[in-house]
């Protein structure tokens, strides 16, 4: 059983207010591929003076006092276009009467011109601890939610700018591990007007072209074309791949 | 600079902090050769604690007894090479280490927590050198996000973290960064080969498998790779789209 510690003194609101929303969170890698892989969100934002202290199990324990500590948010590092699919928590609820609750979240970033503010829960990706429940694990079910870097948000047909946490709400005495993503790479969908005379839109492999097209890793093959079923050579393998990956900085 | 660092006013110090955490993971490089990634000082400084705010000198002044546990952004499979503290390390009786710690996630069902060291990642700073570096040897550990952390034989779900302690008197020492030497691989393949063309004794049987479990290739139909095709400018086209997730502009 752990408990909290009890920081003292007045700076905790001060800290409070500064460390909520600049943490960097735990990216655990990103893969490849446009298959399931997990983005793993540790808790220690260290020190997190203001959520919460790391204690010995390396879970985040709440600053609350009688009451459930601040929430907070984590950034959600993941590229454009991603597929989330599933969110998991591990969590160690400690008080019967409370628990803590995950969830991503979109914030729409306000224009000029009397926009009004805007946080969307993105359906499905809710979790609530079960009080005293102790070291456990929590999954929501299945999920199909495109992170996108500007959406309709709030419903009024004008895509927003928009910026995705995680949100952890704590309960009284809990320690949160960790939040795990389930997520996958999608290709873009393709635009309307074909950019390659000789890939049309009903091209099987229209989408994909388009696609490197738009992210300047291939011009085509001159005269509008991109030539689809001419032979790669190896010079043209080498400059797609060190264009693909922005070849080459290390020291 | 030598010695402890002039304390600057606090409304200054929380900005430097806010500035600077956010950038403390580096970006990441592609390819198999070694690659460096640096961790700064700003998620060690410490908003409650003054001594550890971020400094003028742009390092982290931790106080004796303060342990920090800081992100590690590294892809699943990487192998740790090697770990470099940088330090001011101006006085005798104070020292600061580095290590990377697994953090075991605890499941339901009466498991224990455990934290546990990668072997060969712990550096310290062992004399008073003032400005300075101090390096492990070589690593040559894999992460991967789920691994048997506990010693009993079952896998556990892990999270990694870069753990910076300080040690000795009140009188702090600095921490500049953490700078980790990795490198990306190939994962290994399964057992039993996917494509029928490409048998565990195909010279790049780990290389088409690792496409084929990514979702990047479903091979060329008929449980075949046809690894000794030639390409079309087509099929790279959807190797490359997918890999990456192309394109998501707006």
């Amino acid at each position: 059983m752990r408990h909290p510690k009890r920081p003292s003194g007045s700076r905790i609101l001060v800290a409070t207010t500064l460390a909520i929303a600049f943490r960097a969170p735990f990216v655990a890698g990103q893969s490849y591929g446009t298959n399931d892989q997990t983005l793993t969100i540790g808790m220690a934002e260290a020190p997190l003076t203001s959520a919460g202290f790391i204690d010995t199990d390396g879970y985040l324990y709440d600053t609350g006092f009688d009451e459930p500590g601040p929430p907070f948010v984590v950034p959600l590092h993941l590229p454009d276009g991603a597929e989330v699919r599933q969110v998991c928590a591990y969590a160690n609820d400690l008080h019967a009467d409370t628990s803590a609750m995950l969830s991503l979240i979109a914030v729409k970033l306000v224009p000029g011109g009397g926009g009004d503010p805007y946080v969307l829960t993105i359906p499905g990706s809710a979790i609530q601890t079960t009080p005293g429940a102790g070291y456990s694990s929590y999954c929501t079910g299945s999920m199909a939610y495109t992170l996108r870097n500007a959406v309709d948000l709030d419903g009024d047909q004008v895509p927003d700018n928009t910026v995705y946490f995680l949100k952890v709400e704590p309960g009284y005495h809990g320690g949160i591990g960790a939040v795990l993503v389930t997520w996958g790479r999608q290709v873009s969908p393709p635009p309307d007007t074909p950019t390659f005379g000789d890939v049309p839109a009903n091209d099987v492999s229209f989408p994909h072209i388009e696609a490197l097209a738009a992210s300047g890793i291939t011009a085509g093959c001159g005269g509008g074309n991109y030539c689809p079923n001419a032979l790669l050579t190896r010079r043209q393998m080498a400059v797609y791949l060190a264009k693909a990956f922005g070849l080459h900085w290390t020291d | 600079m030598s010695g402890r660092t002039v304390p600057i006013c606090w409304p200054l110090a929380a900005a430097f902090a806010m500035a600077l955490s956010a950038a403390s993971a580096a970006g990441q490089s592609y390819g198999t050769n070694d690659q460096v990634l640096t961790i700064g000082a700003g998620p060690l400084e410490d908003l409650e604690a003054y001594a550890g705010a971020l400094h003028p000198d742009g390092y982290a002044y931790p106080y004796g007894g303060d342990e920090f546990l800081a992100p590690l952004p590294l892809p699943e499979g990487a192998e740790l090479r090697q770990l470099c503290l940088y330090v001011n390390d101006h006085g005798s009786g104070m020292s600061a280490s580095a290590s990377i710690v697994a953090v075991k996630l605890v499941p339901g069902g009466g498991g224990n927590p455990q934290i546990a060291t990668v072997p060969n990642s712990l550096v310290s700073s062992t004399s008073d050198i003032g400005y300075g570096y101090y390096c492990t040897g070589d690593i040559g550990y894999n992460l991967r996000s789920v691994t048997d952390v506990d010693g009993d034989g079952t896998p556990d779900a892990v999270v990694f973290y870069v753990k910076v302690v300080g040690y000795g008197a009140a009188d702090p020492v600095g921490v500049g960064a953490v700078r980790l030497t990795w490198r990306r691989q190939v994962s290994p393949p399964p057992e039993t080969p996917t494509f029928g063309d490409v048998p565990a004794s195909d010279g790049a049987f780990a290389l088409v498998e690792a496409l084929a479990a990514s979702g990047i290739t479903s091979g060329c139909g008929g449980g075949l790779f046809c690894p000794g095709a030639t390409l079309t400018r087509r099929q790279m086209a959807v190797f490359l789209s997918k890999a990456l997730g192309l394109h998501w502009g707006n």
